[in-house]
């Protein structure tokens, strides 16, 4: 039986990279709400963790430091707690809840995280999560919205949370779930779908080159 | 510093009830059962904590925070899900990241409303020798490897750097980190045969 879910996923570097525990921020979040969509990714991630656990049972003489000297408990008054400190649940309205994965939800700037006007067309709640010294943020487009042939000076990285996006250079289509990533300098145009608005959450490593007149006053902006 | 006064401290807490899946080697209450987690595990963790880039001190506070931690929540092991060691290595790698970040990375949630469920068959009691094939199958891969690649894989876990830290520690450009590794990882999935999803 075919799984649900997303049918382009992340670099499989990234995942191993975040089963190790060394993706930056951004990229950890990004992948936590990819995961909360993707059944496929959830059990590569297992099977990641489970290859660290093997190593340490078959290759672990390699990691041993001594402990001979290591008291058995940390001392009782000093010591952080090894429990890891969730903070509390924002409230986020309904409508972005049902459509935004909660690993986000810790970032909106605004205690009721809404789309604003960025120019005709785009809109977006820009978050408090950098993305290589750039926010990460939401978009909104309106359906059948083009993003003009352009390219990055960094990685672009988004992911779909509602609607439909067309790489118009691929012609690959991405839905909800669905990960894009194009590495610096790859020049694409996007189309968006026709038939409803796309939502996405954009983090690029570096400043959009535009390619065309258009392209250039829409990144100046929008930064796409 | 005297090692049982330490150990009397926190084990004479009364021990959460076991659900049964609490490995026998961690009895409840039993200070020598925990000495003997601690020998088994520390070193390892403590290797990983002082690679991770903690300084000593740090790294063997740490070790003795993961190895509570591990105690304290061994009736939340589960068997089925995964090995020991793994359960151990996700414990350390959180409190890792929670030490350098200051906070907790978010984590996918099954409550999530946004939650896309498997539609395979849910784990059920025949899925612990399932998981324990599948552990098999990896570690016959792993030896398969060779030395170079499961170094690669090794480094990704235990050295703990991004990719952007190890491209400028090796003076290399960061695609030929990433294409190391996932070199190294296609090698491991053809030895599975199909990819992990199949081991």
């Amino acid at each position: 039986m075919p799984e649900l879910g997303p049918s382009h996923h992340p670099e499989p570097d990234e995942l191993l990279a975040y089963a190790a525990g060394t993706t930056e921020p951004w990229l950890s979040t990004l992948m936590a709400c990819h995961l909360t969509l993707c059944p496929h990714c959830r059990q590569e991630l297992v099977m990641l963790e489970e290859l660290a656990g093997v190593m340490i049972e078959d290759f672990g003489q390699e990691l041993e430091a001594d402990t001979a000297g290591t008291p058995l408990l940390p001392k009782p008054v000093l010591s952080p707690t090894a429990e890891r400190v969730i903070p509390p649940r924002p409230v986020v309205p309904g409508e972005i809840a049902s459509q935004v994965p909660r690993p986000l939800h810790g970032f909106f700037a605004e205690p009721v995280p809404r789309f604003r006007f960025l120019a005709p067309g785009v809109s977006h709640i820009p978050l408090t999560l950098d993305g290589g010294g750039r926010p990460v943020r939401l978009v909104r487009f309106r359906p059948g919205f083009v993003v003009p042939e352009h390219a990055h000076a960094g990685l672009e990285w988004l992911l779909i949370l509602s609607g439909h996006l067309l790489d118009a250079t691929t012609g690959q289509r991405f839905a909800r779930g669905d990960v894009s990533e194009r590495d610096t300098e790859d020049v694409h145009t996007q189309l968006i779908g026709k038939d409803e608005p796309c939502v996405a959450v954009f983090a690029h490593l570096g400043p959009p080159i535009p390619r065309t007149l258009m392209g250039r006053i829409l990144s100046k902006i929008v930064g796409l | 510093m005297d090692r049982q006064v330490g150990v009397s401290w926190t084990l004479n807490e009364p021990p959460k009830r076991s659900r049964g899946s609490r490995p026998p080697e961690l009895e409840p209450g039993n200070p020598e059962a925990y000495a003997r987690l601690f020998a088994q595990y520390a070193p390892r963790v403590k290797g990983y904590m002082l690679r991770r880039g903690f300084a000593a001190e740090t790294a063997e506070e740490l070790t003795q925070e993961v190895m509570l931690a591990v105690w304290k929540k061994a009736e939340s092991f589960d068997p089925e899900r995964a090995s020991f060691s793994t359960w151990v290595f996700t414990i350390a790698r959180n409190r890792c990241i929670d030490q350098l970040r200051r906070s907790a990375r978010p984590e996918p949630d099954p409550d999530d409303p946004c939650w896309v469920s498997s539609v395979s068959v849910p784990p059920g009691p025949e899925d612990n020798t399932v998981a324990k094939r599948r552990q098999e199958r990896l570690r016959e891969a792993l030896a398969d490897l060779d030395d170079d690649q499961r170094h690669a894989l090794m480094q990704v876990y235990f050295e703990g750097q991004t990719n952007t830290e190890a491209a400028e520690s090796l003076g290399v450009p960061v695609g030929t980190v990433k294409s190391r590794t996932r070199r190294a990882l296609e090698a491991l999935r053809k030895r599975l045969g199909g990819g992990f999803n199949h081991a």
